[in-house]
């Protein structure tokens, strides 16, 4: 349990082979600390998973900035000494999650049957049956991930590509890869544009008129930090490139910003750098 | 600096609270039990010692998972076209020559072949059912070939067929399962996720491993046939789309152009890239790769799923039409992916369930118009990979999840409107092309009805087994650790079919 | 169960021999004051020995269950070792009643002749009849190449040593492993547990030739892999034979294979080569490998187990700088993939030094007839594909020294199916593929069968 546990913090566990503690699984890191570990959670916690994860996260290797340089890498390129902060990619259903919340769509209902948002036509194309997807409605469509509709044979396809387990086996530890067909999910997946539209409004909200401060707003939205001049520099560049784009073509500005909205070139051009927004790597990763 | 300090002093702190905590079970089992045991079985059996096994076995990068790998051996193919016929064919109507059972047409079936036997839908006696179609010797190699199909004859000599294929699963979806991935339930990687995960992907800009489907539906075991398992899911395959999107999410959002998204890719990467400056972290750079390659695939990937462009000569010869979702472009589909670098491609034709319930279902109306649709695309494809010099490292398997009985299917005991067979495990015919395989044999031979196997009898890990050495593995020892042991595509068994192997 | 412990017989009769023969050594050792000492020992070493007879016995029993053995040499043995035990155990009972005196060296002679009759028996039975005294330095090739081909039976003459040579141990008189004997021609066409072994006139379908065939490491593979092994001559001899319908009494002449047994024989079959070179080869300098994968190109060892490269220039990014590395792989670098690139005859000037290359892909590359001058010197190419190139008949005809090559593609070249014609009568080993092919719309192809009206 405290290596799973742990395995989700830092990304993989003080045993590396969650399923197998056999000798055919990796040999642990740091066995005293995960003797220690589970002999508090089992004496001094009496079994709490809330107080074992406080122990964790309130750790001084857990608040360690992920920061490192190349003598680390080189030393320990998978930060099994903890040197550094974890750094890990943000699961499937965490990256949607998270995405609904800053973009302020988040449907905060709970319990009840699994929903279906958007997915693209022809996922489910099962012989003998003509069960269709039907994409649920209003509230519905944004509910946490942990609602999605989940068919075998079928799976929901964003997830699938973010490393969600198909469900066909138990898994008990997802590998997480890094592909371009990452990249286009979370740059074209319509849910996810979506997400960059409201997004968009959000900070037009939070900040009226000024761009700069538009974007330092929800960039401090996102990751509760400041955003640094360079970073803030490449995002008004992009506004400013999006902005000369749809000040003439109309058409277009109205694509992107959707359904019910005026489509202002400015707000369209928010759109396009709420999307890349959503798409940075200290985004994506747990830093 | 007070901050570092204070940190270095902290977890000195809780390194000096773990050493307290030194004698506990785990330490005490591994000192003295464990040590024992290891030590005895470490002895014993060499290869399975626990710090050198374990899931260092799995030879991936994870910032990269499809970087090009070297095979163990050098091997034959470089890639795969896996054509597969979703219903299951019956193999007396196309490859199984069987004159004696015409002579049995219409009697009843000797109880012997029915005596402890299951069917799917067959039940009490049934009648046999003679071949629906007129066999021929062909091409120098003289191989029988039935009359459903004309142009495949002509291309004899470069196919090798194995007539006595059994399996021993008789519903589509576990068959078909065990067919593509070793075992007859779920959870296991497909061999194109294992061939993906064995060789990576030489051209960066296309996926590995590419699925096209046709005739309507997915295959009865839907995704899982093209599932990557237990393997990382970069491994599975990616279905390309005749409609829609050709890949998932590959085009840009309505309204965005090239050159925008080109500069949001750009914020983005540079972005990451200081991200990087400050993180040292190699992730991030992968990372920055894959946007950059995702903005190259989305001009790739249309490109080569555009068949529009292919010359006259070629549509005249797979008998392709652009803008439709049919079987012939997805095999034109399959030659462009290989000649682009593609790795293992992957067909699924449905609609070759021939019970005879419907003319649709008959194998002397259905599958006759089956065969019409999938023979000259098929011929093309092999005379195309001649010609391109492709054949030589591509290899070409055509084949089902079983076959047919030569009894007439009576289901619920009732004689059913059209003529048809009912699913048969224990003989099927498949065939192989390319990538060292031996043209014009035949190899297997089933008994006079095309009942059961006589000789060379071979089931689906032989077939993977001999997949996997034309790629370069040796099948017994390419494996996977997970859930504590090594996993084999070809489980515990598999043989080589050295018999096809020129 | 009873199977796997017969076959631990091999094993254990060891045990009664060295037993049996330490108390024979003792007995004569003990009559020297010096090794007096030993007396006390032997009866117990006799009834140890005694015991791991009988126990042989049983194993052995349980062996000759297994049907692989000829049953009058098993009988023969059985009865020796029976003989043996029976001996043992009176030895080691006199011994113990401590009287006859005197019986105590005959018996431990006879016991000796017995070990020996019993070992010699048994190991006839594994290793076949003669294993003692086979002449082992005969070189069986040295004898085929001496034979009259003029007077000579194919069978008595070629085949019988083959197969005495290299399958009687197993297939003969004294051993029938599978129930297959190939000591008479009777015998040979009976086949055995799987059925017949050979078909006359059908190598394919003939499972001994089948079995010779398979990879060493298949379990199926004849002669097992410790066993001695047929050349591939002789194996190309028992196919001829085979093919020309496996018969028992005509002479070469007779079947016409005078010409072609020669042709074998002297080893004039022609040499192929692997499209890996079989030697070992150095490691390629590393910084070489980094930089061309800096510049896009996927370059890897053919296999995980030799040093030798194949290079795909599907990504390459900067071309010029790409082929300029080229030359140092020279020793390396055996399949070089350029599909699709804007490859000039130019480039091909850096590729003199590359001898190794024995695939190359230039298909869909701006190379013309010029730029197959310089790859005449890659003497070891076996795969070339020139499709949709420019180069001509003329310039095709430059690479003929190239006695390796294998195939030569042309697909959408300037070559007429005429000039295709005669260029391949120069190429005669050569296949020259130039494509072309079409498959015609049959009138059965758009048309769809459809139900009958009732």
């Amino acid at each position: 349990m405290v290596n799973r546990l742990w395995e989700q913090l830092f990304g993989f566990g003080l045993v590396e082979t969650l399923e197998d503690f056999g000798t055919q699984g990796i040999a642990p890191t740091h066995k005293e600390l995960l003797d220690h570990l589970s002999w508090q959670f089992m004496n001094d916690f009496d079994w709490s998973l809330k107080k074992l994860l406080k122990e964790m996260v309130m750790s001084a290797t857990y608040r360690q900035d992920s920061k490192t340089n190349d003598e680390l890498i080189r030393k320990d390129p998978e930060n099994k000494l903890y040197a550094r902060g974890p750094r890990i990619r943000l699961s499937a259903e965490q990256l949607r999650d998270q995405a609904l919340v800053v973009s302020n769509l988040i449907s905060k209902k709970m319990y009840g049957k699994s929903v279906m948002p958007y997915q693209p036509d022809g996922i489910w194309r099962s012989p003998y049956n003509g069960d269709k997807w039907m994409m649920s409605k209003g509230e519905d469509q944004n509910r946490r991930a942990l609602y999605t509709y989940w068919k075998r044979t079928a799976p929901y396809p964003s997830m699938l590509t973010f490393d969600g387990g198909a469900r066909e086996v138990c898994v008990t530890q997802r590998i997480r890869t890094n592909t371009p067909l990452q990249a286009l999910t979370t740059l074209n997946d319509s849910t996810y544009f979506v997400m960059a539209q409201s997004f968009a409004f959000q900070m037009q909200l939070l900040e009226f008129n000024d761009v700069k401060k538009q974007i330092q707003k929800g960039y401090e939205s996102m990751l509760f930090k400041p955003i640094s001049d360079n970073r803030l520099n490449a995002l008004v560049e992009l506004y400013s490139k999006s902005m000369i784009t749809f000040a003439k073509d109309k058409k277009a500005a109205h694509e992107i910003v959707g359904e019910g909205r005026t489509a202002t070139p400015e707000t369209a051009a928010l759109v396009v750098v709420a999307n890349a927004m959503l798409n940075l790597d200290e985004w994506v990763n747990k830093n | 600096m007070t901050q570092k300090a204070k940190h270095i002093q902290q977890l000195v702190k809780e390194a000096k609270q773990l050493i307290l905590q030194h004698h506990t079970r785990r330490n005490f089992l591994k000192e003295s039990a464990m040590g024992l045991g290891a030590l005895a079985l470490g002895s014993l059996f060499p290869g399975c010692s626990s710090n050198s096994s374990g899931a260092a076995n799995n030879f991936f990068d994870a910032t990269n998972p499809l970087a090009p790998k070297p095979p163990m051996f050098p091997g034959k193919a470089r890639s795969v076209i896996y054509i597969h016929m979703a219903g299951a064919p019956s193999q007396l109507e196309l490859f199984s020559y069987k004159p004696e059972l015409s002579k049995l047409d219409g009697q009843d079936c000797p109880p012997s072949l029915l005596e402890g036997k299951k069917f799917a839908f067959i039940r009490g006696v049934p009648k046999m059912l003679g071949p629906q179609a007129n066999f021929k010797q062909h091409g120098k190699s003289g191989l029988w070939l039935s009359e459903n199909l004309p142009h495949l004859s002509t291309v004899v000599d470069d196919i090798a067929i194995l007539n006595a294929v059994t399996t021993d699963q008789f519903n589509h979806a576990p068959a078909q399962l065990l067919m593509h991935t070793g075992t007859a339930r779920l959870g296991r990687p497909s061999m194109g996720s294992w061939i993906t995960y064995g060789l990576g992907t030489e051209n960066k800009n296309l996926p590995g491993f590419v699925v096209l489907t046709s005739g309507g539906n997915n295959p009865d075991a839907g995704k899982s046939v093209w599932g990557s398992g237990f393997l990382p899911s970069v491994y599975q395959g990616v279905q390309c789309r005749s409609e829609g999107d050709p890949v998932l999410f590959i085009k840009d959002p309505e309204g965005m152009n090239r050159d925008i998204r080109k500069a949001s890719i750009d914020a983005i990467n540079k972005i990451n890239q200081e991200q990087y400056e400050e993180y040292k972290d190699p992730e991030i750079l992968s990372r920055i790769a894959q946007y950059e390659m995702a903005y190259k695939m989305q001009i790739s990937v249309p490109e080569v799923m555009n068949i529009n462009d292919e010359p006259d000569y070629i549509h005249e010869m797979y008998g392709t039409k652009p803008g439709e979702a049919s079987f012939a472009n997805n095999i034109l589909l399959a030659r462009k992916l290989v000649e682009k670098g593609v790795r293992f491609v992957q067909l699924f034709d449905w609609g070759w369930d021939a019970h005879g319930d419907s003319a649709g279902n008959a194998v002397d109306i259905g599958l006759v118009n089956k065969c019409r649709i999938v023979d000259k695309p098929i011929t093309a494809l092999i005379l195309d990979l001649k010609q391109r010099g492709l054949l030589d490292d591509t290899l070409v398997i055509w084949g089902s999840e079983f076959g047919r009985t030569p009894m007439q299917e009576n289901r619920e005991g009732k004689k059913m409107p059209f003529k048809g067979r009912d699913h048969h495990a224990e003989a099927f015919s498949m065939w192989m092309a390319g990538g060292g395989i031996k043209g014009g044999t035949s190899y297997g031979e089933t008994d006079e009805i095309g009942y059961s196997t006589v000789r060379g009898k071979v089931d689906a890990f032989d077939i993977q087994a001999t997949i996997l050495n034309q790629l370069g593995f040796d099948h017994e020892k390419f494996t996977y650790e997970s859930q504590g042991r090594p996993f084999r595509l070809t489980d515990v068994s598999g043989k080589v079919i050295h018999q096809i192997i020129s | 169960m009873t199977e796997l412990i017969g076959r631990f017989h091999p094993l254990l009769v060891h045990l009664p021999i060295g037993i049996l023969l330490l108390a024979i050594v003792f007995e004569w050792l003990a009559s020297v004051k010096r090794f007096k000492y030993l007396k006390k020992t032997i009866r117990l070493i006799l009834w140890i020995g005694f015991a791991s007879a009988a126990f042989s016995c049983l194993t052995g029993y349980l062996l000759s269950q297994s049907g692989d053995y000829e049953p009058t040499a098993v009988e023969r043995h059985q009865w020796a070792a029976i003989a043996l035990t029976i001996i043992a155990l009176t030895y080691a009972w006199v011994r113990m009643l401590r009287q006859l005196k005197r019986l105590y060296k005959l018996l431990s002679l006879l016991t000796l002749a017995l070990l020996t009759i019993t070992g010699h028996l048994g190991g006839t039975l594994t290793h076949g009849e003669n294993f003692l005294f086979a002449n082992m330095n005969e070189s069986e090739m040295e004898s085929l190449a001496s034979i009259d081909l003029q007077q000579a039976h194919l069978y008595a003459d070629l085949i019988k040593p083959i197969l005495q040579n290299k399958c009687y141990t197993c297939h003969g008189t004294s051993k029938q492993k599978g129930k297959l004997r190939l000591d008479l021609p009777e015998h040979i066409m009976k086949g055995g547990k799987n059925g017949v072994v050979l078909i006359a006139g059908k190598i394919d379908e003939s499972e001994m030739i089948d079995r010779l065939q398979l990879p060493l490491d298949d379990d199926d593979h004849m002669p097992p892999k410790e066993k001695r092994q047929l050349s591939l001559q002789e194996i190309e001899i028992l196919k001829m034979w085979i093919a020309s319908g496996a018969d028992f009494e005509k002479t070469i002449v007779e079947l016409g294979l005078k010409a072609d047994l020669n042709e074998t024989l002297q080893g004039l079959t022609k040499q192929t080569i692997a499209d890996v070179p079989e030697g070992a080869v150095s490691l390629a300098n590393e910084n070489v490998l980094t930089s061309l994968q800096k510049l896009g190109v996927v370059i890897l060892p053919v296999a995980a187990n030799t040093n030798y490269l194949s290079a795909n220039f599907v990504n390459v990014t900067e071309l010029d700088s790409a082929i300029a590395l080229l030359p140092e792989l020279k020793e390396q670098l055996v399949w070089l993939k350029l599909s699709d690139q804007p490859i000039s005859d130019d480039h091909l000037l850096k590729f003199n030094s590359l001898k190794n290359i024995r695939k190359l892909w230039l298909d869909h590359t701006s190379i013309s007839n010029a730029g197959l001058q310089h790859i005449v010197s890659f003497e070891n190419l076996l795969y070339l594909n020139l499709n949709g190139t420019k180069v001509s008949a003329i310039g095709v005809e430059i690479l003929q020294p190239l006695n390796h090559l294998r195939d030569i593609y042309l697909f959408k070249t300037n070559i007429t199916n005429d000039q295709h014609q005669s260029l391949q009568t120069k190429f005669p080993d050569t296949h020259l593929e130039i494509g072309n092919y079409t498959v015609p719309t049959l009138p059965t192809d758009t048309t769809t069968l459809k139900a009958p009206p009732n």
